[in-house]
């Protein structure tokens, strides 16, 4: 099945995703003035070792149906919160598609980090809002430049 | 050739919503429906709470004085179980069931989907193969696809049961939320047992392959997407079908 999406519904997908930059850019400046980050080292962030890590799809899988839900119930330890974030990591470089469960685990994540606060508790989580920013801007590019092909 | 004459077991967690489906499929030819209902989530009280409070204020007196008719008219049977549904496994497999109906809020096992002949219909708010998993209506809804209802046979995977029996669409243009639009399609369940059954009985059922690779597992949907669905909803944002 190939998966895409009308120009009208792009529109509306930019407008949002630019809202959530602005967003994202208010909210970072805020923490800057709270603390001082200080990212460690087992972030996932920085991983580059493959082996043995699953494909794609089963990244999503796991961010989704392991540990979306204990994020939401608030019962992630910080061993699984690595974890998922390492996932999330790993399935950034799928993001800029037409497929947009990718992105779309970024912002559910967000989203569950937003509610319960958790970027204010700790500063594991701000390579995560750096991945998320690029994220959203490379995808905003995405569709400035899908606009402009199918108009051509 | 004859029709077939088919051991229906409602599988619910609620006599009101095992109710919902029986009245729905009640006048259709050659078919013995039986109500299995589990207790899989609550204690005992609240269990039983939960039953008398839906047979007597959800159910309404008229609903539930044919309910009991019915009962004692053995034109429906039913089964309380003040238990999980696979610590009744015994009791339903000496049903011998050929069809079952869910309505449960269980991801059933193996052991509990080979209790029935042909298995366990599930209706499926997205059209599959294309749409697995959660969120399916919104996803349809960005992509451009059809809404509406598949019914087949589940598996112990998610929507990979191998067998479908039809989809069909409802489109959900007028509702201006979400959960209206969802509702309205989680309701299409009784008319979608009641074709499945009605087809099933009649032996004019053509399976249409469950194909994996056709189709993608989606997942919840986050806020920002839900804004843009609610807004092609609302018709704020046009999307022709794709």
């Amino acid at each position: 099945m190939t998966l895409d999406f009308s120009e009208h519904v792009a529109g509306a997908i930019r407008r949002r995703l630019c809202a959530r930059r602005a967003e994202l850019d208010s909210f970072r400046k805020s923490l800057e003035m709270q603390t001082t980050p200080t990212p460690p080292p087992s972030q996932g962030v920085h991983v580059t070792d493959d082996g043995g890590a699953p494909d794609p799809e089963e990244a999503l899988r796991l961010c989704m149906v392991k540990y979306v839900p204990r994020l939401a119930q608030g019962t992630l330890s910080p061993e699984q919160l690595d974890e998922y974030l390492h996932l999330l990591s790993r399935i950034g470089e799928h993001c800029v598609s037409s497929d947009l469960r990718y992105l779309d685990a970024y912002h559910v994540a967000y989203e569950l980090f937003l509610k319960r606060g958790d970027f204010q508790s700790t500063n594991l989580l701000r390579p995560f809002l750096e991945r998320y920013r690029a994220a959203l801007s490379a995808y905003v590019r995405f569709l400035d430049e899908r606009a402009v092909n199918r108009e051509s | 050739m004859n029709p077939e004459r088919l051991i229906v077991v409602v599988l619910a967690d609620h006599l009101y919503s095992a109710n919902r489906i029986w009245q729905g499929i009640r006048d259709i030819p050659n078919v013995d429906v039986v109500l299995f209902v589990c207790n899989n989530r609550w204690n005992a009280v609240k269990f039983l709470a939960a039953n008398a409070y839906g047979c007597l204020i959800k159910m309404g007196v008229t609903s539930t004085i044919r309910l009991l008719s019915d009962l004692f008219t053995r034109r429906v049977r039913a089964r309380l179980h003040f238990s999980k549904l696979s610590d009744n496994l015994d009791q339903l497999r000496s049903l011998s069931p050929d069809v079952g109906l869910h309505a449960m809020s269980v991801i059933y096992r193996q052991n509990a989907i080979d209790c029935f002949r042909l298995g366990i219909l599930n209706p499926h708010i997205g059209k599959l193969p294309e749409f697995r998993g959660r969120s399916v209506m919104e996803w349809s809804l960005l992509y451009g696809a059809p809404t509406g209802v598949t019914a087949f046979f589940i598996d112990a995977g998610i929507d990979t049961g191998k067998d479908i029996l039809f989809f069909r669409e409802f489109p959900v243009d007028n509702f201006a939320t979400i959960d209206d639009a969802k509702n309205y399609l989680f309701a299409q369940n009784v008319w979608c047992f009641r074709e499945a059954l009605s087809r099933l009985a009649d032996l004019s059922i053509t399976y249409q392959r469950n194909d994996t690779d056709k189709g993608r597992r989606f997942y919840v949907m986050s806020d920002l997407l839900k804004e843009v669905v609610t807004e092609i909803l609302t018709g704020d944002v046009q999307n022709p079908r794709g």
